[in-house]
């Protein structure tokens, strides 16, 4: 066997090896990501409101933190009430006019527009 | 140039007969002496202290409290001259214009005038506490002088107000107005000023419609008679009430006492600590915010507070909102910056949070009250009993303000906040007071409602008026210093009309 063969038989399975950890690198990714992108964009009751988010983990938070003090939350109801509020505007417009119309509510004396803990009680609700 | 004069050097028995006696030497005190040097009246100045802190002066201070935990009431204020100058922090700051108003929603309120009447007394006063030329709340020459401009706030009822700071003459102190005008006081001419002169006793003529003459005693057990034309009241809203209600053999109720209101009334700023939490998105305030600044010569600092119109609207009394520096969040404040903003599309990863402190207005209360106590200090004296409260509503109506803030921070897309307190153990678990008394002889036209008339004359009393914070009958946030020396001046042009 000469030099060049030595260096193609060692080369094969370094290669091999790369894609091996490419392809492992990717799965994890997508193992740690598909959830991630799945909360984001859920197939829910409530995924356009969610979708004023990148991202649901803090919400998910504030939403618990704000259930505790709104025994008598009603999901279906407060989404309904709020889609009527929002009409086509975004989350971050909505939250804006609660601020100027002073809509605001409490968390954990966090004061926050009423569609922010609304939609976060909806994504801890949903989550 | 004439020394002050020790009183423990008069004879006993002496009697000195002056135009106006003025009975304490810290800023009103002081500040009447200046202003009467132009007078041909010859003054008289009764300090309690010498040139500085001496133990067995200070402890005739002491004196009981019961209710709500307060400072005690030897620790609160300075017995020498200069009184309690000796230990202030500066902050200067004009009241607002509602603090004078009679509002329908708060009982106890309304002074006598408008800030229209103390205005012509403001730069004076403002010179005589040293604290640079009057700019307050004027942000762009601020901004321009320090190169930051102030946080930017929704439309809505709190604003960056900017308060500034007393620096003594040569010193990075503020004034201490013994230390600072003991040379000038030593010139005035018709001025004499005694040291360790204790005022034992105001005594009213037999028809109770003037004062006819005070006792002093010395430590020392000296004891001699001033006989005023005119005397003042410069003593502290403490010590005011606290003479007036123990020199009771004319009067049995005490001196001014005819309506049961001296020592009423009586009030400090509370200072509850690490009221609320203010997270900024982007992580940036201006450096005067956090920290006293300096900029056109000036030293001064930024706060949040109420303006009149919120104050009107919302029925909320005054309160002034200091940045105390950066903290730490837990977990649900993480989550609640991130969710916040991410919904508003914010990059918040350079975000910051601050500590917010303040200290607030509280309303009226007759209950809480100075008395006089069943101990006896070292010159047989009653001592003063402090009863000290604060009201629920005082901290429902800082909360207001502070949801207010909350919601301009939101309005404009800069950050969010969150108030520590709801319950009122927690907002007095980290009270602190702010060392400014106020209230005990307070200012009304009736003298059903107050103790002095609109010129600090006491009721009744043809010749004996009152100088101070003492006199406030409604408080404000700002600090009173610079205020009741504006307030002594107006009173110094009453006295120069009095005597003509």
């Amino acid at each position: 066997m000469n030099t060049a063969g030595q260096r193609g038989v060692r080369r094969r399975p370094l290669m091999i090896g790369l894609l091996g950890l490419l392809g492992l690198g990717a799965v994890t990714g997508l193992a740690l990501e598909v959830p991630r992108i799945l909360s984001v964009r859920p197939n829910g009751p409530y995924e356009e409101l969610l979708s004023g988010f990148h991202d649901l983990d803090a919400p998910i938070v504030v939403g618990h933190a704000a259930l505790t003090r709104m025994p008598r939350f009603e999901p279906g109801e407060a989404a309904s009430r709020l889609r009527k509020r929002m009409g086509r505007k975004s989350l971050s417009q909505a939250m804006r006019d609660d601020a100027d119309e002073n809509h605001m509510t409490e968390v954990v004396g966090w004061v926050l527009p009423e569609a922010l803990v609304t939609i976060c009680a909806l994504a801890a609700i949903d989550g | 140039m004439p020394a002050f004069i020790d009183a423990r050097t008069v004879p006993a028995g002496t009697t000195i007969d002056t135009d106006i006696l003025l009975i304490g030497g810290g800023p009103a005190g002081i500040t009447l002496a200046i202003a009467l040097a132009d007078t041909k009246a010859r003054v008289t100045l009764l300090e309690s202290g010498g040139m500085e802190f001496d133990a067995a002066t200070q402890a005739l201070y002491d004196g009981p409290e019961t209710g709500v935990h307060y400072l005690t009431l030897d620790g609160s204020r300075l017995r020498f001259l200069g009184g309690s100058t000796n230990h202030w922090g500066g902050w200067c700051r004009p009241l607002d214009k509602i603090d004078f108003e009679k509002r329908s929603w708060l009982a106890h309120s309304g002074w006598p005038f408008g800030r229209e009447t103390l205005e012509p007394y403001y730069p004076r006063a403002q010179s005589l506490v040293e604290a640079g030329p009057p700019i307050y709340d004027k942000p762009e020459v601020w901004s321009r002088g320090a190169g930051d401009a102030p946080l930017t706030l929704g439309n809505g009822g709190v604003y960056t107000t900017f308060f500034q700071f007393s620096k003594m003459r040569g010193s990075t102190l503020p004034t201490h107005f013994g230390e600072r005008y003991a040379e000038d006081l030593k010139r005035i001419e018709n001025l004499n000023l005694y040291l360790n002169a204790n005022v034992t006793a105001l005594k009213l003529a037999k028809d109770a419609r003037q004062l006819d003459h005070v006792q002093v005693a010395t430590l020392g057990g000296t004891a001699f008679t001033v006989r005023p034309r005119i005397t003042v009241l410069c003593m502290g809203a403490i010590e005011n009430a606290r003479l007036m209600l123990a020199s009771n053999d004319v009067m049995t109720p005490g001196v001014g006492n005819g309506n049961d209101l001296v020592g009423r009334y009586f009030a400090d700023h509370p200072i509850p600590g690490e009221t609320a939490t203010m997270v900024l998105f982007d992580g940036r305030l201006a450096p005067y915010y956090l920290n006293n600044s300096d900029a056109n010569g000036v030293h001064f600092r930024a706060a949040f507070a109420p303006s009149d119109g919120f104050k009107r609207e919302r029925h909320v009394l005054g309160s002034l909102i200091t940045v105390d520096g950066t903290r730490k969040l837990g977990d649900i404040g993480l989550a609640v910056v991130k969710a916040a903003a991410d919904a508003l599309r914010i990059d918040a990863s350079k975000a910051r949070a601050f500590n917010l402190g303040c200290g607030l207005e509280p309303e009226p209360d007759p209950e809480r009250r100075i008395t006089l106590a069943d101990t006896r200090d070292a010159l047989g004296q009653p001592r003063a009993k402090l009863t000290m409260r604060i009201a629920d509503a005082d901290f429902d109506r800082y909360r207001r303000t502070l949801s207010e803030l909350g919601r301009q921070l939101m309005a404009a897309g800069v950050g969010v906040l969150q108030i520590r307190h709801k319950r009122r153990e927690d907002w007095l678990a980290g009270l602190d007071w702010a060392n400014h008394h106020m209230g005990t002889t307070r200012m009304h036209v009736d003298p059903k409602q107050g103790v002095v008339d609109a010129d600090s004359r006491v009721h009744g009393i043809a010749n004996l008026f009152v100088a101070g914070s003492g006199v406030f009958p409604t408080y404000g946030a700002s600090n009173p210093t610079m205020n009741l020396v504006a307030l002594s001046l107006r009173l110094a042009d009453h006295l120069k009309g009095a005597l003509r």
